[in-house]
């Protein structure tokens, strides 16, 4: 019917070719009427008035022409060009607002957007795909949080036993090493059931993917490569079919290439597939063992077709529970634990990550930041609309409807926003990608003006334009002015701007609002960066190479000290790079955390049962130097008790606190784990930082280590004089110079391991500030608007003040009672949303209470300010109002 | 109070004129003038017309492509825009006279002979 309908486009008729038409009309009737014998007169008029109203039939037969609607419609919008382009300064202030609300969501979509809202590439009926997560009672029966990693024979459970499934595949994510020495490399590798590629209804760019018998990985060693990991290390070689690449010492065939964009479900680049089976090479012997208990695999089940996700959870539930039938915490734990079924999509799970829930935080404040621009952007059409009574008055009293009127209004705004949207999208090349890099730095971002940017951003900016002009058109369209169109001045004094003032008090609130939040995340930023984590992180170096499992090594004494051998030859090479100050070695580091290691004090109560048990460091000579950290009694260790028979230990205060120790803390004799003589505590040290830096400190007992068994090192420490970094590459080449072959050496600076638990701080705080100030921004804008507005409105009323000798004093005292009045309500809703809203962001904070009075108070004082400085210039243009001047344009 | 001529004139049912005007047509091509007589002439001047509402009627029809026009020469050599009926005129034509003779005679029906004092 389209066709038929551009037919009519092409073949309406002419108005003139209608108004024709009627005049014959006419003009017949008039000759008809005549020969009846009226005079020519009379005829004409009675014709006319047979006829009715010629123009209505005419404007009626215009507006039903085909593309009559889109003709007004172009006339609206060059209407509206034209007014946007007499008013460059409102156009510029409505533009940039729209520019930076709409740009907020822009700079935010990307991230929230591969989070949140898209499903993962090529993975088809997402929607019946869930992740499973595990939910077992905690110490007091509460349910404790959600997790998602399960053992394999959780898996082969669910796998076999839950009817409601289509299928069950399970993945681990792991860095391995491939290659060796000098051209060895960590790549980011998945090990996944074979199911896995058929249930996410993927298919492999080239070759295959796995067989269903290759799960186990124990005939031969097959791989698929990533697409981008295909294109970048083999050229994108079709013939790579067959060749093979080295995981961790050991040669897998490639047989598929998968295709581009493909992560699986995460949103992680991938570089490499392989069979679960390699986890029992990487991780341990019994990994796949049906009846191991540990906890490293991730399962994914996909529901048959029409299958409630209800009735699919409460049956793995009973599967899962059977699972653990046997087991002496059935009773207490298994028997009560219930398996989540939860989206696809990570982030909307029942546990998604920090980063994850700062997005959405974020993402939260970016709307509340157009909200802002909206409303600023309505105060300035309703101020506006205000000036072009006139104008409007005019159009009503001429016919246009009321309906045509808001319409205008409502085109404009669209106008406007559409306007900010092409600033936003320009900006947002910057912005997004800056934020999809910081937020999620190992997914592959690529295009960043995707099409669902585009839409997105064309979607939030029409519906803020109409948001935002939606009042004003309806103010507009209702008001009478009939009165105005006399004087051209209201002359029932000034407009009292309810509306205006609420706007612009919502403004000032969510101003308010953003930068409370701003104040917490800073200070909590400042506090997590405050806290002492007992080591020196800036100079510090860790070296780790990749001589093996450690639990293999564990248990082979002959290997492990073969392998301790390589890494005291490593660390004299190391020692020799110039510009290296310290270097030591340890089993079990700082972020590293270690094994635990019970401790009794001779004659100490026995230990409370689920009380802490330290961490055991068995540390080489120079340790604590290089490491940073300090002594606060007693002495570090010396040469003498760097030997076997040694019995002497170093605690933190934290150990020596929770476990009394005699003398001080340096007690002559606590009992160390099986060692049944005495070991003595020779220096107390500062607590140090475990695994995370806002987690418990202050459980670590330090051993030489030689005088503990023989376990493999793990972690050389070096302390350099400058830049750690620039150090990294001579590092690299004197640690190989031992071990030429090594399969992987991982060099890094501490504040590597810092830098990551710090983003949902450093997140919150850098955007909470930057929408703060925005906000800020705009509302000072919209003020200065309104009070500026006020003044011009009311200079009449200023000229005969001054005419009667008010001094200039009062002028400036009524305009900024004006804007402090708007500012207090505005600052005093802020705080009372800040107090409720507070609760919310609690569990966000470190070391700071969700309603510190200091940040409210501060925030509140800057808003006050800001409001004064914006209503100054009105109120200076206040004082210069010349009566004589004002007073004559009456 | 009603004149006499509106009372004895009954004004147009809504969508009735576009059943008047397929009629007139069904008879042969019409200017506007001519289909507006037309139709007082053949109700014997009992259906009121303003003469106004007939073209946007004669556009909607012509939108919905049951008529087809063209400009002419009159009787009376007057410069006139013509209307006739098309195939699928005709056919809305038959459709609408068939609905409305059912209408009409249902409400025949319910009104029965006409009631003494009535």
């Amino acid at each position: 019917m389209r066709w038929k309908r551009l037919l009519r486009w092409f073949r309406r008729r002419s108005d003139d070719d209608f108004a024709d038409e009627i005049e014959s009309h006419l003009s017949m009737e008039e000759e008809r009427l005549r020969r009846s014998g009226m005079s020519a007169d009379e005829a004409r008029f009675a014709a006319r008035r047979a006829f009715g109203n010629a123009t209505a039939r005419r404007e009626e037969f215009h507006e039903r022409q085909p593309g009559a609607r889109f003709e007004s419609f172009a006339q609206d919008v060059r209407y509206g060009l034209r007014s946007m382009r007499h008013t460059p300064v409102f156009t510029a202030i409505a533009v940039a607002s729209f520019a930076i609300g709409i740009g907020a969501n822009t700079t935010m979509f990307g991230a929230v957007d591969a989070l949140l809202v898209r499903t993962p590439d090529h993975v088809r009926d997402a929607d019946r795909i869930y992740r499973a997560y595990f939910q077992m009672p905690d110490r007091d029966g509460k349910p404790a949080p959600a997790w998602p990693q399960q053992g394999y024979k959780t898996y082969v459970a669910l796998r076999d036993s839950v009817k409601g499934l289509e299928s069950v595949a399970a993945f681990w994510t792991q860095k391995v090493s491939s290659g060796r020495g000098a051209d060895a490399r960590s790549i980011d590798a998945v090990a996944v059931t074979p199911s896995w590629f058929s249930m996410l209804g993927v298919q492999p760019a080239l070759g295959r993917f796995f067989l269903p018998t290759e799960e186990r990985d124990e005939t031969e060693h097959v791989a698929v490569l990533g697409y981008d990991a295909w294109r970048g290390w083999f050229n994108g070689d079709s013939a790579v079919l067959g060749r093979t690449i080295d995981v961790a010492g050991a040669p897998y065939t490639i047989v598929g290439v998968a295709p581009a964009r493909f992560t699986g479900i995460n949103v992680n680049r991938v570089d490499l597939w392989l069979p679960l089976g390699v986890s029992t090479r990487l991780l341990s012997p019994g990994a796949m063992d049906p009846r191991m208990g540990s906890y490293w695999l991730e399962i994914v089940a996909k529901g048959r077709a029409g299958v409630p996700v209800g009735q699919l959870a409460s049956d793995a539930t009973r599967v899962y529970r059977n699972v653990w039938r046997d087991s002496p915490r059935y009773e207490t734990t298994f028997g009560k634990s219930t398996v989540l079924l939860g989206s696809v999509i990570a982030a909307r799970g029942p546990a998604p990550n920090a980063d994850a829930t700062v997005s959405r935080w974020v993402a939260a404040v970016s709307l509340l930041v157009l909200l802002i621009a909206s409303a600023n952007v309505a105060n300035l059409l309703l101020l506006r609309g205000l000036t072009r009574s006139r104008e409007v008055a005019l159009r009503l009293s001429l016919g246009a409807t009321r309906w045509r009127v808001a319409r205008q209004w409502l085109v404009e705004g669209a106008l406007l926003a559409a306007g900010g949207a092409v600033a936003a999208i320009a900006l947002a090349r910057w912005t997004s990608s800056a934020m999809l890099t910081f937020l999620l730095p190992q997914a592959q971002h690529e295009g960043i003006l995707s099409v669902r940017l585009l839409l997105f951003t064309a979607t939030v900016a029409l519906g803020t334009g109409i948001l935002a002009s939606v009042i004003p058109a309806f103010v507009a369209a209702r008001r009478n002015f009939a009165p105005l169109l006399g004087t051209g001045r209201a002359t029932s004094g000034p407009a009292r701007l309810a509306l205006q003032r609420v706007l612009l008090g919502a403004q000032v609130a969510l101003a308010m609002l953003l930068m409370v939040g701003a104040g917490l995340f800073v200070i909590s930023l400042r506090n997590v960066q405050a806290i002492d984590l007992g080591i020196n992180v800036d100079r510090v170096l860790y070296v780790q190479p990749d001589f093996g499992s450690a639990r293999k090594l564990s248990r082979d004494r002959n290997a492990a000290a073969a392998v301790n051998a390589s890494y005291r030859a490593m660390l004299e090479q190391v020692r020799r790079v110039p510009g290296v100050a310290d270097a030591s070695f340890s089993a079990g580091s700082a972020f590293g955390g270690g094994s635990a290691i019970s401790l009794q004090r001779r004659g100490g109560p026995p230990l409370a049962p689920g009380s802490r048990v330290p961490f055991l460091r068995a540390v080489g000579p120079d340790y604590f130097e290089t490491i940073g950290t300090s002594l606060v009694r007693g002495r570090f260790f010396t040469a003498a008790d760097h030997q076997p028979n040694a019995r002497v230990a170093i605690v933190d205060e934290g150990t020596a606190k929770q476990y009394q120790l005699a003398g001080g803390g340096l007690d002559p004799c606590v009992y160390l784990g099986s060692r049944s003589d005495c070991t003595e505590v020779v220096g107390i040290v500062k607590n140090s930082v475990l695994w995370d830096i806002i987690g418990d400190k202050g459980s670590i007992v330090y051993l030489p280590f030689e005088s503990w068994d023989d376990m493999p090192i793990g972690t050389l420490e070096i302390r350099t004089a400058g830049d750690p970094t620039r150090l990294i590459p001579a590092i690299r080449r004197a640690a190989l110079s031992v071990s030429p072959d090594l399969p992987w050496l991982d060099i890094f600076p501490l504040s590597e391991r810092v830098a990551p638990q710090l983003k949902p701080w450093r997140l919150g705080a850098s955007m909470f500030t930057a929408f703060g100030v925005l906000a800020l921004c705009l509302a000072a804008v919209g003020l200065y608007g309104l009070l500026s507005y006020m003044v011009t409105q009311r200079t009449y009323e200023i000229g005969i003040r001054k005419a009667l000798g008010a001094p200039s004093g009062g002028v400036v005292r009524m305009v900024l009672r004006s804007a402090l009045g708007m500012a207090v309500i505005g600052v005093a809703i802020g705080v009372v949303a800040a107090l409720g809203a507070g609760r919310l962001i609690a569990s966000q904070l470190y070391g700071v209470s969700p309603r510190d009075p200091l940040v409210i108070l501060l925030c509140a004082a800057v808003l006050v300010a800001v409001a004064i400085v914006a209503s100054l210039a009105p109120a200076v243009r206040a004082t210069r109002v010349d009566p004589l001047v004002a007073l004559r344009s009456e | 109070m009603p004149t006499r001529e509106t009372r004895e004139r009954a004004a147009l049912l809504q969508g009735t004129l576009d059943l008047l005007i397929l009629r007139t047509l069904a008879l042969g091509a019409h200017h506007g003038h001519g289909i507006t007589l037309a139709i007082q002439h053949s109700s014997q001047g009992a259906l009121l017309i303003d003469h106004g509402s007939l073209y946007p009627a004669l556009q909607r029809l012509e939108a919905a492509g049951w008529v087809r026009a063209e400009w002419g020469v009159s009787d009376n050599n007057r410069r006139a825009r013509f209307y006739e009926l098309t195939a699928a005129g005709r056919k809305q034509l038959a459709r609408e006279a068939s609905e409305w003779r059912r209408l009409a005679g249902a409400v025949a029906l319910v009104l029965g002979p006409e009631l003494s004092g009535g």
